[in-house]
């Protein structure tokens, strides 16, 4: 028998090996064994999913947008507190409050005034607490740790084991450093050291680290061992609401112009900068090194301290052993049951489905504050805090405002509860599979009932402004519908991403959504809801009906993704779907304004001819870009040009493109009757080089391109899921939408009749020759044209 | 009832299962046998339409397990080799859910239900969550969640691991209760003796390719032409690494 290790080589042997998990969690699937032919399979090779570049990115993105926040916070409690006149020049002038002029400004190098320093000491404290409950958000907390249980089984001394998890909740503690590492290094710059600020931020951030992590044991372990199970959950339910509240506080002061910071000072006594968070301030406002070595190693022996004592502590909670209750509690009997038996009864109106989801709803707390309560939770303050800097009249009587809050929430709550749909299958996704209804039914469902329990909280809001506004009611009940609208259109979005984003097949629960996709979903959520405030009616009509579509294409997407889920090895085979011609479209769309505005800036004039050189030219890119990606991916039934005889062909084209000409030709003459539109002859090119340039772009570049997407991709598409006429619509709006306003209602009537001629041919010939025409004869018209007096 | 057409599936260089071709008429009891790793699960994944397949196909009932998987489904009960339930839910709760699913209204969904949990002598830890079941417990309810919509074929993953002998001598003989009634089963094991006891066939897979098909006599008479061999050792003999 050989001797057991060491209790600091275990301790270290812990710690590598967590790390090592973590490491290898990020990595992910960059297996060297595949450059090896050779590889013989020991278990099932997981899809290539995990894009670690695109972690880096995110990490990089929060890393900068936290350190900013920091950076905001430092700034206005300086501004809060050490010079109140400026807060009252705030108050006074809420208009201006946003602007530069009264920004506080603080020099680097500066000491900290007591009162600053006290506050953010207080902020110290705040962060510190909140990553100390924040980790007890996940699910796990009700399990039965049997990390812990396997554990003891080696020869290895139990402090040494406790020592081991609470050294890796410090180093592997994300959160933590997330929250603790930006805003120390933000002091530390305004302290003066310069570019030695990361370190020295990081060296003190990773000093305090070790007490949120004690602090996290000990509760951990306390509440495991002495609580009931449905404690437990109601506990855990509280605390995560807590830790919520707490990073709130700690955000406050740099996320308003309000003075809210400068109560801080008032919670922190002075004695209380003799403890680690104090101490940690004093560290790193400390001028030299000799400056900074009393409260430095006094934090650090604090820190020691408090870490021995941890330790025994927990060492006194496990003398009796480490496994607890662990099951759930038996629920027979009970007369809490009766009550909610009633309830469950109520509920039996739904679909099995829907009567799955909110069971879990009302029997797992922890869900139940996550997604009904949370987003009350984080937008509440905000507008408390807003009404602090006095902003309340403002805020109250916008009707688009109030709009885009209420979408806020809702798409919030949506995060939580659609997104996490198929994940929170879990374990238990096999049973899906065994009945007879398809995955996509039953995601259909789940996004109804989410969709219906989101717009509770949008009706609220929307209802308590609707009182207080002033606005006209037309104004609210414009901006509220299309409020009211985004919730079930997001609610779709959200379950079709959490469809791409889910992996169902991974072990720990934690890794189950990729961040990507949930940033994608927070990122459309965005871009809609200042749509909400920013938009007029017809631009939010347009926006409400490309999001719709957005969501039908998402889910067209998903739907195809669907059987393949659980198969670690197959995909679904490349198709063309409406995503992809919804892309192509927004690609298409954006190239043509960057030509068009680079052709402005070169030429300083914007004429016809730059425009079409515009539509052209992203028609082109376009086109260009979609062939190359369909060719990688040997996608199948890409749209054809020709397919079966000619002649016919071109027939159509010719008699549907001669009568969408003729119906844009009336719109143009009586459009310039009423001066609607511009008379362009006057932009006719002079020399025949141009012209011919001209007349090829016209007839022949833009229609090929155009059609290859819009019939091709974005109407092919649709057709896969969709009749002739949705499909027709819907492509002939995305069409005309992406066309100046002057020429969409024309547009709209090319498409619908180009998308009639591509179905009845089946290939891209026809509607080509449509388009064609339709531009020779049109856009001939306005340069070469009869000259049509327009109305004075 | 259960056919295999060349079936095939592949993890990029490795082949899981190679070319399975296999027909298994109504009211047999089909034992599928082999070493860890063989290939059997992957094959029964493929019949629930969790796996695709890379070549070939399973037919059940004459309809394709991956293409028409929902049609499938309503003939089929199945049973994994571990059974999850939902969080936060009783046993009856999860047994009357789906039952729902299949299509029963919601009353008979609730009596069926019940009389399944009866069978089992599950109506005591009905009113228990399930994560809180047994193993033994847990694959009961499994069970019963595949045969509460009396299904036309019983597709099982390694049915007795992991139960105690009493349970495990109940559910030989409710599988030959329900054989006896005209229900075709597939079971998938790695224990010799009861696959003799209550297969009328069995097959053999290794490395993914369907070695050896037929009775347990059959079998035994390929390897040893004495009486007393044990299946034991023809299985051994046939799985032998070359």
């Amino acid at each position: 028998m050989h001797q057991a290790p060491s209790s600091l080589r275990a301790v270290w042997l812990l710690t590598r090996l967590r790390l090592l998990r973590r490491f290898n969690g990020l990595t992910g699937a960059f297996s060297w064994s595949r450059f090896s032919a050779k590889a013989r399979r020991k278990a099932t090779p997981a899809k290539s999913r995990t894009r670690w570049p695109i972690s880096l990115l995110l990490v990089a993105f929060i890393g900068l947008s936290i350190t900013n926040q920091a950076r905001q916070t430092v700034l206005n409690l300086h501004g809060g507190i050490d010079s109140p006149q400026a807060s009252e020049t705030i108050q006074a002038e809420p208009a201006r409050a946003a602007g530069a002029a009264a920004q506080p400004h603080m020099a680097a190098g500066a000491r900290f005034s007591a009162p600053l320093a006290r506050a953010l000491a207080l902020e110290l404290l705040l962060l510190l607490l909140a990553t100390m409950c924040a980790a007890f958000g996940a699910r796990e907390l009700t399990q039965a740790d049997w990390d812990m249980e396997w554990l003891v089984t080696l020869p290895v001394k139990t402090e040494a084991l406790l020592w081991g998890r609470i050294i890796e909740r410090t180093l592997g503690d994300v959160l933590g450093i997330f929250a603790l590492w930006p805003i120390c290094s933000v002091v530390a710059w305004y302290s003066g050291h310069g570019w030695g600020a990361p370190l020295v931020g990081g060296v003190v951030a990773f000093a305090l680290l070790p007490l949120a992590a004690v602090g996290h044991t000990l509760i951990d372990t306390g509440l495991r061992l002495s609580l009931s199970p449905a404690r437990l959950r109601n506990v855990q339910a509280i605390i995560s609401v807590v830790s919520v509240l707490m990073l709130l506080l700690a955000f406050a002061p740099g996320m308003s112009a309000s003075d809210f910071g400068a109560h801080f000072p008032a919670f922190f006594p002075e004695w209380a900068m003799w403890t680690p968070p104090g101490l940690a301030m004093r560290t790193l406002n400390a001028h030299g090194i000799g400056e900074a070595l009393t409260p430095g190693a006094l934090l650090l022996a604090q820190v020691a301290i408090v870490l021995v004592l941890g330790v025994a502590l927990l060492r006194r909670q496990l003398r009796n052993g480490v496994v607890a209750s662990g099951a759930r509690e038996s629920v027979r009997g009970s007369p809490a049951q009766a009550r909610a038996a009633s309830i469950e009864r109520g509920l039996r109106l739904a679909s099995p489905i829907q009567w799955r989801e909110s069971m879990l709803l009302l029997r797992d707390r922890n869900f139940l504050v996550q997604t009904l309560f949370m987003p009350a939770l984080i937008v509440a303050p905000q507008i408390v805090l807003n009404v602090h800097a006095g902003e309340i009249p403002a805020f109250l009587n916008s009707a688009p405002a109030i709009a885009s809050i209420a979408f806020g929430i809702a798409a919030y709550a949506l995060l939580f509860s659609a997104m996490q749909t198929l994940n929170a299958e879990g374990g238990a996704l096999w049973l899906l599979y065994s009945f007879p209804r398809s995955i996509e039914s039953v995601l259909r469902e789940k996004a109804a009932l989410w969709a219906g329990l989101a717009l509770i909280y949008p009706l609220v809001v929307i209802g308590i402004g609707a009182w207080y506004t002033q606005d006209s009611a037309m104004h609210v009940v414009g901006h509220a519908s299309m409020a009211l609208l985004g919730v079930p259109i997001f609610a779709v979005i959200a379950v079709a991403l959490g469809v791409f984003g889910s992996d169902p097949l991974a072990a720990e629960p934690s890794k189950r959504l990729r961040l990507t996709f949930m940033y994608l979903y927070m990122a459309l959520a965005g871009i809609y809801a200042s749509a909400i405030m920013i938009a007029t009616w017809w631009q939010a009509v347009a926006f409400v009906v490309l999001t719709l579509l957005l969501a039908l294409a998402l889910w067209q997407k998903a739907r195809d993704e669907l059987p393949f889920l659980l198969d670690p090895a197959a995909s679904p085979p490349a198709r063309v779907s409406t995503s992809d011609g919804l892309i192509a479209a927004m690609v298409f769309f954006v190239l043509q304004i960057v030509i068009a505005a680079s052709v402005f800036a070169v030429t300083g004039a914007l004429s016809g001819y730059a425009l079409l050189l515009s539509f052209a030219g992203a028609g082109a890119v376009t086109y260009l870009l979609a062939r190359y990606v369909y060719w990688r991916a040997k996608t199948e039934a890409v749209p054809v040009v020709f397919d079966g005889p000619v002649g016919p062909a071109l027939r159509l084209g010719v008699v549907t493109g001669v009568t969408a000409a003729a119906a844009a030709l009336v719109y143009i003459v009586v459009a310039q009757q009423f001066g609607l539109i511009d008379d362009l002859s006057a932009n006719r090119p002079s020399d025949r080089l141009t012209l011919l340039w001209f007349a090829l772009l016209a007839v022949v570049a833009a229609p090929v391109f155009e059609e290859f997407i819009f019939r091709g991709l974005v109407f092919g598409g649709l057709r896969r899921s969709f009749g002739v006429v949705p499909a027709a619509v819907a492509s002939a709006a995305v069409f005309a939408i992406v066309h100046p306003p002057p020429s969409m209602l024309p547009v709209f009537v090319l498409g619908i009749f180009a998308a009639l001629a591509y179905e009845r041919s089946r290939a891209l010939l026809a509607p080509m020759t449509t388009h064609a025409l339709y531009n020779a004869i049109v856009v001939g018209y306005q340069v070469f044209g009869l000259q049509v007096p327009a109305a004075s | 009832m259960i056919r295999f057409e060349e079936l095939t599936k592949t993890y990029g260089q490795f082949t899981a299962v190679n070319r399975l071709s296999l027909t298994i008429p109504a009211g047999e009891v089909f034992g599928f046998l082999g070493p860890n790793g063989a290939g059997k699960t992957t094959t029964i994944r493929m019949m629930m339409g969790i796996l695709v397949p890379s070549g070939g196909r399973v037919l059940v009932d004459g309809l394709d397990c991956h293409g028409e998987r929902a049609q499938v489904q309503r003939r089929v009960g199945y049973l994994p080799d571990n059974p999850i339930f939902y969080d936060y839910l009783r046993g009856r709760e999860i047994l009357q859910f789906v039952a729902e699913m299949h299509g029963y209204p919601r009353r008979e969904a609730a009596d069926r239900a019940r009389q399944t949990m009866a069978d089992f002598a599950l109506q005591d830890a009905a009113d228990e969550f399930a994560v809180n079941y047994s193993l033994g417990m847990r694959k009961k309810l499994g069970l019963a969640c595949a045969l509460v919509h009396e299904p036309k074929v019983l597709i099982l993953d390694e049915p007795m691991n992991g139960l105690d002998p009493r349970s495990s001598r109940d559910l030989q003989d409710r599988l030959r209760e329900i054989a006896a009634q005209g229900t075709t089963i597939f079971l998938s094991t790695h224990l010799l003796d009861i696959a003799e006891r209550i297969c009328g066939r069995i097959g053999i897979i290794h490395h993914g390719e369907l070695v050896a098909t037929g009775t347990t006599a059959t079998i035994k008479q390929q390897v040893s032409a004495s009486a007393d061999a044990s299946l034991e050792d023809a299985f051994l003999e046939i799985t032998a690494e070359a």
